[in-house]
């Protein structure tokens, strides 16, 4: 053990351990050498912008990466940043036959209970468990790929490498999703629908009665890249418009009725 | 700095002569480093930390052929895709190493969430506080490498606070280990059980001081103004937490929602100024928390900030960790003094 233990305040009684300063100044070298690397996770993650990182920000990384990555140190903090965003949950449809994708136009009008939901509020509990499936239904969401790459942004090699490691991403989570469900249900086909829950603004919540569990607010995301509608804009005195928020008399809502602006 | 039976004198940290002025930078660093401290504040932090541990192995057991083993939602095969890199791609792994990935038997992997949570209950109590504090760090480090896609805040504050346990000797008081060294001085000595404890015999009313607890309470006390600090720039960002209406959209969201909060859109003016003082309180952490006159504040809302996370969105678990972690900021001092007081009050004196 490299402490000398040694009592310092014999009027107190108390018996206290001192560390011989050589071995203090090799301790503080590796105190630094960790501190760094807390610090240089999250300073790279901020640096990034879509042009390029802080230089000084790639070189502290490049540093102490390993030991950030094998230590789980490797962060960036974004808790509820920039700004705290729509929930995602991932809806598994099993059949006997093959499933087709849905038309666009059953892409909002979804009961999320149709099929093996995650996380769900029913099955996973403790609140834990039902947040381990929360975290995946979210970075399921976040390494979506679309099939097709952009022809003008194919022409990019570090795009189209990029592009292809996370599309070979996408397709092994979605089949270890559906084996894991089709072994589950015994049934031989599957489909992963990614679900978006936006969240609605204080005057559909409060004023019009809308609560927020409501499935109005779920719309299937597409696999692939479809014409976005016209996002509403808010009114002049800072609210939104009530156009953007759904009707509590309609339950068959066209898209555009249910983008809020985030 | 002022001198306690909780924390060594300065001069105590570096027994060498008063340095020239040159030096005096590089002393003061060793002293806030390594000075010695009593262990009282890291008591609650082990305890909950442990136990923590042990809760998080068991709800892993509760999904564990979702999370892990030949039908889990992240198969090895994809996790070697996403941490393996793709030399074809030229894309390079990274260092998140875990024996998890080299199996597939749900066999192996529930005796490894079962030793993590043994491990985790024996760090709790504070039994052979040297090997199960450890064990637990490590065993909860591998589960967390393997479990990529399922983590989120309470793993970083569990992993982060069981690493700086590990340097400390946390069960110098109000610990198993403690209890069994007074009861049995003879067991007490013996070589095995001070390398698995950490623990001399000698004991008295007086606290025991020692370089690593300071250590391990410095490390936790940077490590969260750097966590808060980039927490709060985070949201700089983002222009709900200047409209002051993040608050409420956080809230709102039904996916975190455990008990509901959206009453508070009723009361614009609250909902933004809570949001704004949040947004202040994270960026200015870590210079409110080191002056003793602004501490109080700075880590009162921080309980307060954590509180309404664990009762409002869900995450009970990582608001309570958090809210532990902020304890490393009371002095030692103050925990031990609050540790008499209880005591008095369940055994009044005679």
């Amino acid at each position: 053990m490299m402490s000398s233990e040694k009592t310092i305040d014999p009027e107190e009684g108390g018996s206290s351990g001192t560390l011989a300063r050589p071995w203090q100044f090799l301790l503080l070298g590796l105190i630094g050498f960790h501190l760094i690397a807390v610090f240089a996770e999250p300073f790279h993650f901020f640096s990034r912008s879509p042009v390029q990182s802080g230089a000084d920000a790639d070189l502290l990384r490049n540093v102490t990466r390993p030991y950030a990555q094998f230590m789980f140190l490797d962060h960036g903090y974004f808790f509820f940043a920039p700004n705290p965003g729509p929930g995602h949950l991932l809806r598994v449809m099993t059949d006997d036959a093959p499933l087709q994708f849905p038309l666009p136009q059953e892409r909002f009008n979804v009961n999320p209970y149709d099929g093996m939901l995650f996380p769900d509020r029913n099955r996973h509990k403790p609140r834990l468990l039902y947040h381990r499936y929360l975290m995946f239904a979210e970075f399921f969401n976040s390494r979506f790929a679309p099939p097709d790459l952009d022809p003008e942004l194919a022409k990019d090699s570090l795009i189209k490498k990029s592009w292809t490691n996370d599309r070979a991403i996408y397709t092994s989570l979605v089949r270890a999703v559906s084996e894991n469900v089709k072994q589950e249900t015994k049934k031989p086909f599957a489909r992963v629908d990614r679900l978006e829950r936006e969240i609605p603004d204080r005057i559909s919540t409060l004023q019009q009665k809308v609560r927020i569990s409501d499935p109005r607010w779920i719309q299937i995301l597409p696999e692939a890249p479809v014409p976005t509608p016209e996002a509403p804009m808010p009114a002049a005195d800072g609210n939104l418009t009530p156009a953007t928020t759904p009707s509590t008399e309609s339950s068959d809502l066209k898209p555009e009725e249910l983008v809020v602006p985030k | 700095m002022t001198t306690s039976k909780d924390t060594a004198p300065v001069s105590a940290a570096n027994k060498a002569t008063r340095s020239p002025l040159r030096f005096s930078v590089l002393d003061n660093l060793l002293a806030f480093f390594f000075r010695p401290t009593s262990a009282h504040t890291l008591v609650p932090i082990r305890i909950a930390t442990g136990f923590m541990i042990a809760y998080v192995h068991c709800v892993w057991l509760l999904g564990l052929e979702d999370f892990l083993g030949p039908n889990a939602l992240v198969d090895t095969e994809l996790w070697l895709r996403l941490h393996g890199g793709d030399s074809e791609l030229g894309i390079p792994g990274d260092s998140k190493w875990t024996y998890l990935a080299w199996t597939d038997s749900i066999s192996l992997i529930r005796v490894h969430e079962m030793l993590g949570i043994v491990f985790g209950l024996l760090a709790g109590l504070g039994l052979l506080t040297r090997l199960s504090m450890l064990a637990a760090w490590f065993l909860t480090l591998m589960t967390v490498h393997r479990m990529t896609g399922f983590l989120f805040g309470l793993d970083q504050i569990v992993i982060m606070l069981s690493f700086y346990l590990c340097i400390a000797k946390s069960n110098e008081v109000g610990s198993v280990d403690r209890l069994l060294c007074d009861r049995f001085p003879r067991l007490a000595r013996s070589r095995g059980m001070r390398l698995l404890t950490g623990l001399r015999e000698s004991t008295n009313e007086r606290p025991q001081l020692s370089w690593q607890n300071g250590l391990s309470t410095r490390l936790m006390q940077i490590h969260l103004c750097i966590i808060y600090f980039f927490g709060g720039l985070g949201k700089l960002r983002g222009e709900m937490w200047w409209d002051g209406s993040a608050l409420w959209f956080a809230a709102a969201s039904y996916e975190y929602q455990s008990n509901d909060l959206t009453w508070m859109g009723r009361y614009p003016v609250i909902v933004a100024m809570l949001t704004h003082i949040t947004l202040f309180w994270e960026v200015l952490y870590p210079a409110i928390v080191w002056p003793r006159w602004t501490r109080p504040a700075a880590v009162s809302l921080a309980i307060a900030v954590h509180l309404g996370i664990a009762m409002f969105m869900g995450m009970i678990t990582f608001g309570f960790m958090m809210i532990i972690a902020n304890l490393s900021f009371v002095s030692p001092e103050l925990t031990r003094r609050t540790y008499q007081a209880g005591r008095r009050l369940i055994k009044p004196r005679p």
